[in-house]
């Protein structure tokens, strides 16, 4: 074994949070190391996940829009087109992010170890490299950010060819003419929309009477018909009891109602569980919680005092923006440095297609709380810039406080929500009104117009003469 | 390899040997064209109103692939309860994938790994490349991505090496000799990679297929690095299969290929415990 090094912070992964936290650490002036299994780094959101899934659905909006465009330049992919084609370019998105992460912690000091990392005790770290050989970390803080993977479940046979994971989708030879996609949750719906718009028949199957639970009526509702649009159905309050390639030529999935369903391919999306099958837990005695992922208190320490963990490995909300926010808290407090101010406004993006965006409080939030609020609603049919882009389907909604007007929540489905709704999250963040849409002007045309219009709205059911206004009502 | 020493060439002869081939090589339609029938396979399979009768009609017409497909059908692992004794039932057991790839193997199988005068090293490349695109689907499963491209890749990576020793071998049939078993193989292997991205772009296999499939042996320089080393790595352990004494499993498992690959030395054990699996299917 080699000799020792010595470290203020270890973190086990690269991704968004161990490459966040490290290079806060770093920043601050201390010694970091980050440990990386895979050959780049970035983590499953650049690998796997966030970065090819998302190149993927730019290639099937665009095929969508050839497709509805005009009839001269249409283009019909068939069951069989290989998908490599349409994920090409994306090798060189995670090479060019992978050189750029690489070049970030380089400037910042920051050493970068490949290997797998397992935790000996709470602050020293064995890493295991590929050619067998290990090698001995130590710190006074170790921060685990190994991320997750696909959850797999016994009576769905996963075997990467037939039957496949989130993971696993993205490297399909060819695209399959009938696609089932097992759940109902934010990858499942992506992958769902995604395929059906590359023109595949789609079936999202779930026991759950709606797709995206988490979300307001108003964007399930929209999620649903802009799938259905495209040809794919959901099939609701369907348990799934076996699936399995037959062997010869289909999967079949079994429902436990009895039902049967066939596809050439089935895509199971269960969710995702977290990577500690090697970070040495039982040695440790680290706490988990009920679903499996590490336990931490509100400093991101965990059970064991100077063990930190941030990202997938803790859990929900599962999302990038939040691990590397994470990461960074974790750092601060691991040192002591006061962490920044607490900031609550998570803006939630659901790449589906309509891509679906939600921050502050939601409707059913307001409900549940008894807010006393108005809902001001803006159909993208309303705003130039919808039809420019060719995409007039969808809607921005405004929710504010009747009487002050203040804007509580923003929420958005149609193609450039996850852009749009940083708008309202900055709206509530300066504690904005419905009035500060409507003084101030925004270029024409463009997709802020739904502001106007939403904000409008707010202020026509919140008053109840005609709305003083001086601004002149959009176009 | 086959040696007639009275008649073996000097190394002049070999760059004619070699001439011929790069002649051949420049007429690439004339020397490894599509298969009719899979040509128009691919042609039926792409449209969804296909239906089985068509594939009936069109598989009918080699009787070789007709009773690949009846074999495969009653074979112990895919047999329904009844014994299928139609072609009609076979395709429809089957279905349209299966056919598809029984058809590809069996029309590489007897159009590419055939040389007269040269069978049993047609065999051995024939049972690389099988078992090769078996053990590639095992890595790539481990690994969780690729798992359909890895066997088409491992499939189709000696495929290079048999159509260049089928144009060695017809050079020796024109020109009434014969190479040396080393001049032979040194040229088979020159000639391999060409061959191998003439044969597959003739034969419209994927841009990633191809250059994965015939640059596998120089993977760390493959615009496809990840596949390429899934083939090489899988080369390795169908040698591995088909020669246990001669490449042993310490060998197979410290090679380099698999740090490249990112698989760690237990996970390349849980690969070789495949092994058993992979020779059944392999039908050894």
């Amino acid at each position: 074994m080699d000799a020792p090094g010595d470290f203020d912070l270890i973190c086990v992964g690269s991704g968004p949070a161990g490459k966040t936290a490290a290079v806060q650490a770093a920043k601050s002036g201390f010694r970091a190391a980050v440990i990386e299994r895979e050959s780049q780094v970035g983590g499953a959101c650049l690998l796997s996940g966030t970065i090819p899934s998302k190149a993927l659905r730019e290639q099937a909006l665009r095929y969508r829009r050839m497709r509805t465009s005009a009839t001269a330049l249409s283009v019909e992919l068939g069951g069989g087109t290989p998908l490599s084609a349409l994920l090409r370019g994306v090798d060189r998105v995670i090479a060019g992010q992978d050189q750029y992460l690489r070049a970030q912690l380089e400037r910042n000091h920051v050493t970068l170890v490949r290997g797998r990392a397992s935790l000996q005790s709470a602050n020293r770290v064995e890493v295991q490299r590929l050619d067998g050989s290990r090698l001995e970390l130590c710190a006074s803080r170790i921060l685990i950010a190994t991320g997750s993977r696909p959850r797999h479940v016994p009576s769905v046979q996963v075997d990467h060819e037939h039957v496949l994971d989130s993971d696993s989708i993205l490297s399909l030879a060819y695209l399959p003419t009938a696609l089932i996609v097992l759940g109902s949750g934010v990858i499942a719906c992506e992958y769902a929309s995604i395929f059906a718009a590359l023109g595949c028949e789609v079936t999202l199957v779930d026991k759950a009477a709606e797709p995206l639970g988490f979300l307001d009526a108003a964007l399930r509702k929209g999620f649903v018909a802009g799938l259905e649009a495209m040809g794919g159905r959901y099939l609701a309050g369907a348990e799934v009891a076996e699936a399995s390639f037959d062997g010869i030529s289909e999967v079949a999935v079994r429902l436990k109602d009895g039902r049967l369903l066939t596809a050439e391919i089935v895509l199971a999306a269960f969710g995702r569980v977290a990577n500690l099958d090697w970070i040495g837990l039982d040695r440790l005695h680290l706490d988990l919680n009920a679903r499996g992922h590490v336990a931490v208190n509100e400093r991101f320490e965990t059970s064991v005092p100077g063990v930190y963990a941030a990202g997938d490995a803790i859990g929900p909300p599962s999302l990038a923006c939040a691990a590397a926010d994470q990461g960074r808290r974790a750092a601060l407090a691991a040192f002591n440095l006061g962490p920044p101010a607490h900031v609550d406004l998570l803006p939630t993006g659901v790449y589906t297609i309509p891509e679906i965006a939600s921050v502050g409080v939601s409707e059913s939030d307001a409900l549940r709380d008894k807010l006393d609020f108005v809902l001001g609603r803006a159909n993208f049919s309303e705003v130039a810039r919808a039809h420019i882009a060719g995409e007039p389907a969808g809607f921005l909604r405004l929710l504010c406080a009747r009487g002050s007007m203040r804007v509580l929540g923003a929420q958005a489905i149609g193609e450039g929500a996850t852009e749009l709704v940083h708008l309202g999250q900055l709206a509530i963040a300066a504690h904005a009104t419905a009035e500060y849409f409507v003084d101030h002007m925004f270029n024409f045309p463009t997709m802020t117009e739904a502001y106007r219009i939403a904000a409008f709205d707010c202020l026509r059911q919140a008053s109840p003469t005609p709305t003083p206004t001086t601004a002149p009502e959009p176009a | 390899m086959h040696v007639d020493p009275a008649a073996s060439l000097s190394s002049l002869d070999s760059q004619v040997a070699r001439d011929y081939l790069c002649d051949a090589l420049s007429v690439p339609q004339s020397i490894a064209p599509m298969p009719h029938i899979c040509a128009k396979l691919a042609e039926l399979t792409a449209h969804e109103e296909t239906d089985s009768v068509q594939l009936v009609r069109l598989v009918q017409s080699d009787p070789m692939v007709a009773g690949e497909i009846l074999r495969v059908a009653n074979s112990a692992a895919l047999r329904p309860r009844n014994a299928i004794a139609s072609l009609q039932q076979a395709v429809s057991w089957l279905g349209v994938a299966t056919v598809r790839n029984i058809t590809v193997a069996t029309v590489l199988h007897g159009e590419v790994f055939s040389a007269p005068g040269h069978e049993p090293e047609c065999e051995e490349l024939w049972r690389e490349a099988w078992l090769g695109g078996l053990w590639a689907k095992e890595i790539a499963r481990l690994r969780r991505k690729h798992v359909e491209t890895a066997f088409l890749a491992g499939l189709m990576h000696r495929a290079g090496a048999a159509l260049a020793l089928k144009l060695f071998a017809r050079f020796e049939r024109d020109g009434r000799t014969a190479l040396d078993a080393q001049t032979f193989r040194n040229l088979v292997i020159e000639f391999e990679a060409p061959c191998g991205r003439l044969l597959m772009s003739n034969w419209c296999v994927p841009a990633e297929i191809q250059e994965a499939a015939s640059e596998w042996r120089s993977y760390r320089t493959s615009r496809e690095i990840d596949l390429a080393s899934t083939v090489n790595a899988a080369h390795l352990l169908a040698q591995h299969t088909l020669h246990p004494q001669l490449l042993g499993e310490d060998i197979v498992l410290t090679n380099a290929v698999f740090e490249q690959l990112g698989v760690f030395p237990d996970e390349r054990a849980i690969v070789l415990e495949r092994r058993d699996h992979v020779r059944q299917v392999a039908g050894m």
